[in-house]
């Protein structure tokens, strides 16, 4: 049984070449069952380090190895379409739509976690815009769904609206003297002290960027084949 | 045309020796993994770069991988994750006992197989030159 030494260092995934590569595996095998997917993904993506493990250690440069061992692998649609043939899979092969390569996935997510957040500001349909491309990404699971609808519906135009009416309501009745000092009543403000109202404006604040950065997150580990 | 089954309705022939190679890889590929197997467990990348060694036996290596999943499936392999002197774990691949008794049914099924179609293709051959030299007499 002959071995091949890796360099623990060197995990070629990250080099844009094979991030690409597993990127478009992804997206061309999104029709298959995910555990499916999921498997392929690892394998090929072991296979790429065992690859430029052994091109490196026969003196070829890593990025060249890396190329190499892409060329060798074939397109990825070939081997969604051998998944699909051994899984007894019916794969169509998309062109437009999300499961089309480089379409959603690639593109349509990163965009839908910008207009979570800022989709209100383009005429108010941005944001519900952002939120069909959510529910239609297959990457994302209930609950982070759930959450970047949520959190906040039409995003930060709607903490400005919010957060401007809060500031507005309160209505301050005027000054008057009596007995040397001077009291202002104030209506309509908020029921609690300005520390209190400080904080829930952060929290208000950072939570869409939260929950962007757990929808990131869960698509980078999907991409990655880390996620089921 | 009824009555007549469709032509080719068994094995389409299409022209082209590229068609006969897919055709000829496509039955006989598990076969050769579960070969390499029987010599002793391999990690998917020893294995396939074993399988590629053999002239137009593997196109696109990563069409491999589900072939191994699915006889991993079937029972055919087995698969147990062995540590690595660098790196992650690697997924090493065994033949079962199943998949030993499936490789020494198609190893007498291919010898069958391969001396009737080597006797049909010898007997054309014949054929071809005994044609060639009656029309070298006649002319």
């Amino acid at each position: 049984m002959t071995d091949v030494t890796v360099d623990p260092g060197a995990d070629p995934a990250t080099s844009p070449e094979v991030r690409d590569y597993l990127d478009r595996l992804r997206a061309e095998g999104r029709q298959l069952p995910p555990d499916r997917l999921d498997e392929v993904v690892y394998d090929v993506r072991s296979h790429v380090r065992d690859a430029v493990a052994a091109g490196t250690a026969a003196g070829l440069d890593p990025s060249l190895a890396a190329r190499n061992a892409l060329e060798r692998l074939g397109p990825p649609a070939e081997i969604v379409r051998a998944e699909a043939e051994q899984s007894g899979v019916t794969v169509t092969a998309p062109t437009v739509g999300p499961d089309a390569p480089g379409g959603l996935v690639r593109y349509g997510e990163p965009v839908a976690i910008f207009l979570l957040m800022f989709g209100g500001f383009v005429f108010l349909l941005g944001w519900p815009v952002g939120v069909c491309l959510l529910w239609m990404s297959r990457t994302w699971r209930l609950r982070e769904k759930l959450l970047g609808t949520f959190v906040w519906p039409f995003g930060y135009l709607s903490i400005l609206l919010v957060g401007g009416l809060v500031t507005t309501t309160e209505v301050c009745s005027g000054s008057s003297t009596s007995g040397g000092s001077n009291t202002t009543s104030c209506t309509g403000g908020p029921p609690y002290p300005d520390w209190v109202g400080g904080l829930i404006f952060v929290v208000v604040l950072v939570a869409p960027i939260l929950v962007a950065v757990a929808l990131w997150r869960r698509r980078q580990a999907v991409l990655d084949g880390r996620a089921t | 045309m009824l009555g007549y089954a469709t032509p080719g309705t068994l094995c389409r022939m299409e022209p082209g020796a590229g068609n006969v190679a897919t055709q000829l890889r496509r039955g006989v590929l598990e076969h050769c993994v579960l070969a390499v197997l029987a010599r002793s467990p391999e990690y998917a990348f020893e294995l396939v770069r074993r399988l590629s060694a053999v002239d137009g036996l593997v196109t696109s290596e990563g069409t491999i991988y589900p072939l191994l999943s699915r006889l991993s499936r079937d029972g055919m392999v087995s698969t147990t994750w062995q540590p690595s002197d660098a790196g992650p774990p690697r997924k090493y691949y065994d033949l079962t006992a199943a998949g030993r008794r499936a490789l020494d049914a198609f190893v007498a099924e291919w010898s069958t197989f391969t001396e009737g179609v080597d006797d049909l293709l010898r007997q054309a051959g014949a054929a071809r030159a005994r044609g060639a030299r009656g029309d070298r007499r006649d002319r």
